[in-house]
């Protein structure tokens, strides 16, 4: 185990004091995306492929606060939106919980879908308007980052074939920026293209990952990614864009240094925990088969070392 | 109802409210009718500042006086500075309030012996805030000069009672960190608006709202309605003081791709509607037709111009026309 990663494991550890979580802030009150990317981070870790407790704490803990209906809050308190249900997913299936909060949680998730509209006719959006994915908020719109992880959590409980993950795939095909990469999920607007960022055009390269060759589009954004990524150290641009890379076997051979180069600015921060899960997940492979990622035929992996 | 009395005094020239209270006077409303709808006239202060390497502490101390902030009112105070961090931006720099600016700002409450000054945000467009930080420059610059920043999108919440309900969101979902301030300071970018036609002090109050709760880009605002939710907003916050970065600001397709804009000027009040309404008259747009100060007039501060004592310079001397996108439904923000 390289040191950063045992050192950003140990934080990981200490910062989660006796809560059965981790929070947003250290010391905060536990939360689904911090608590489930800090123990995706321990499992693709873990040399001894073993689930840790503090792990299991946290999959037991996002067990209590499921709803009945399903889907999983920002945090207990917070039961709305339901946005994290995709995250809890990921978790339960990586730590090999019981089906049952999984067959609850896609249930949820195949239920819901963002709002559409007619497209405008004064050409003030880019992309189709009509193509339903998944919204941050109940009765939204559909919006990049919780479509991709909506399919990326679907497809891996098995739904990859569901007529809901092909629209949100064809949703996320839309959306991109004709440059290549994703945003927040607006490509042009007024005719202008706006501007792609790391962390969901990682996203996106991971949901679209089939095991096929990679379309134009997808050749453009893994292109816009292996540039970008050379000077981006911020932890969760960094983690999901070379994860992206990584899901088409792209992965630079710097990515190491680059991790452990961010570990070193996160660990001493308040808000460490969901940044050093995304850094600790992009420093395994494994990652990716928690992610349900179907690799290209041939890929190979740039050396880690 | 007499038609007169559907007028809002606040978004009136000196002229249409003269009119007014004439047409009032003579259908015989009178007294009472005006005691209600006299407006309290505010002040703004404009100064000029050439660049970002010129004295803007000097000169932001200068519209504190100039607007009767005084030693004694921000001594022991928590400032929160809310700066308009929308997108990471290296190529752009002038989406994003200026780090010097901020940096400046932070020192001029300094110097009045502010207990703590902390900049807060919550980026709309960008999950990772330090991506923001990064390529805005402003993560260096609040290293250096030792001020600590909150991420309003991943705070802690509370959930409060919308005070105005222009939407129709009963309760909205606050950062706690807004607690921590005495004076909730916006420090926004002067900039044009492809939805709302310019987004300055108040529409700068999308970056309080926590994106856990709303998402990014926060869109259940969109839903509710952009003028709406801005007023609900402010007018729940409360903001203490607006200190507009004019000294580059953003023309044509704002908030995010448009082109950078000379200005050189800070804007300054404690009534962010008539900030903003003086910050459009400087940018040649019409504030009475942007939709969110018209919904703010009438209770939130003025944006008539006979009701804003203007300080410093004259809205006349520094004036300049921000180009708008090239498309017939953006004119009506000139008329």
């Amino acid at each position: 185990m390289q040191s950063w990663v045992k050192t950003a494991r140990d934080r990981l550890l200490e910062i989660r004091g006796s809560e059965p979580g981790w929070g947003y802030r250290t010391g905060g009150e536990p939360a689904t995306e911090p608590t489930v990317l800090a123990a995706l981070g321990l499992l693709a870790s873990d040399t001894q492929n073993s689930v840790d407790p503090a792990t299991a704490n946290a999959t037991r803990w996002l067990t209590s606060i499921q709803r009945s209906d399903g889907a999983v809050g920002v945090s207990f308190k917070l039961q709305t939106p339901e946005w994290p249900t995709s995250y809890a997913l990921l978790l339960w299936q990586a730590a090999g919980s019981s089906t049952t909060p999984v067959t609850r949680g896609c249930h949820w998730l195949l239920q819901h879908k963002g709002i559409t509209f007619p497209n405008p006719k004064d050409g003030a959006l880019g992309h189709d308007t009509t193509i339903p994915g998944w919204s941050w908020v109940n009765d939204t719109y559909s919006w990049l980052e919780p479509t991709a992880m909506a399919v990326i959590a679907l497809r891996r409980a098995g739904f990859a074939d569901h007529p809901r993950v092909r629209l949100g795939l064809a949703m996320i095909n839309d959306r991109v920026i004709p440059e290549g990469g994703w945003n927040f999920g607006n490509n042009v607007t007024f005719g202008t293209s706006l501007r792609p960022k790391p962390a969901p055009t990682g996203m996106a390269l991971v949901a679209l990952a089939d095991g096929n060759e990679p379309s134009p589009a997808v050749e453009k954004s893994l292109d816009y990614l292996s540039r970008e990524l050379v000077r981006v150290r911020s932890a969760e641009s960094l983690g999901w864009g070379l994860l992206g890379l990584a899901a088409w076997g792209r992965l630079p051979v710097d990515a190491s240094s680059w991790l452990n180069e961010s570990s070193k600015r996160v660990l001493p921060r308040p808000d460490a925990a969901m940044q050093l899960g995304c850094l600790l997940m992009a420093s395994s492979t494994q990652t990716l088969d928690f992610l349900g990622v179907q690799r290209p035929k041939g890929a190979v992996h740039a050396s880690r070392s | 109802m007499h038609p007169v009395l559907k007028f809002d005094p606040r978004t009136m020239t000196r002229r249409e409210w003269l009119t007014a209270v004439g047409a009032v006077t003579a259908a015989g409303v009178g007294a009472a009718w005006l005691s209600r709808h006299w407006p309290q006239s505010t002040e703004t202060f404009i100064g000029r500042t050439p660049n970002y390497n010129s004295s803007i502490r000097s000169v932001v101390l200068a519209g504190m006086k100039e607007l009767g902030i005084t030693r004694r009112e921000i001594a022991g105070k928590s400032i929160m500075l809310k700066p308009n961090l929308v997108e990471p931006a290296t190529e752009a720099p002038h989406i994003n309030t200026n780090p010097i600016f901020i940096r400046e700002v932070a020192e001029a409450f300094r110097s009045m012996d502010a207990r703590e000054v902390f900049v807060a945000e919550g980026p709309g467009h960008c999950r990772d805030t330090y991506l923001v930080l990064d390529e805005s420059g402003v993560g260096d610059l609040l290293r250096d000069a030792k001020l600590p920043f909150v991420d309003l999108n991943h705070d802690d919440v509370d959930v409060v009672r919308n005070a105005v309900r222009r939407t129709t969101l009963k309760t909205i979902y606050l950062p706690r960190s807004l607690r921590r301030a005495d004076m909730v300071v916006s420090l926004p970018k002067m900039k044009t608006h492809h939805w709302t036609g310019a987004t300055l002090s108040m529409k700068n109050f999308f970056g309080v709202m926590p994106g856990i709760c709303y998402g990014w880009p926060k869109n259940v605002l969109h839903r509710e309605g952009i003028n709406e939710s801005v007023v609900d907003i402010v007018g729940t916050v409360k903001p203490s003081l607006a200190i507009v970065d004019g000294i580059v600001g953003m023309e044509g397709d704002g908030p995010i791709m448009g082109e950078a804009k000379a200005m050189g000027v800070v804007v300054m009040g404690r009534q962010l509607p008539a900030v903003d309404a003086t910050c459009c008259r400087l940018m040649k747009l019409n504030p009475a037709r942007i939709d969110y100060l018209k919904l703010a007039a009438d209770r939130l501060g003025p944006i008539g111009e006979f009701w804003i004592k203007q300080r410093g310079e004259s809205i006349m001397s520094e004036a300049k026309t921000f180009k708008l996108l090239d498309d017939p439904q953006f004119a009506k923000y000139r008329a």
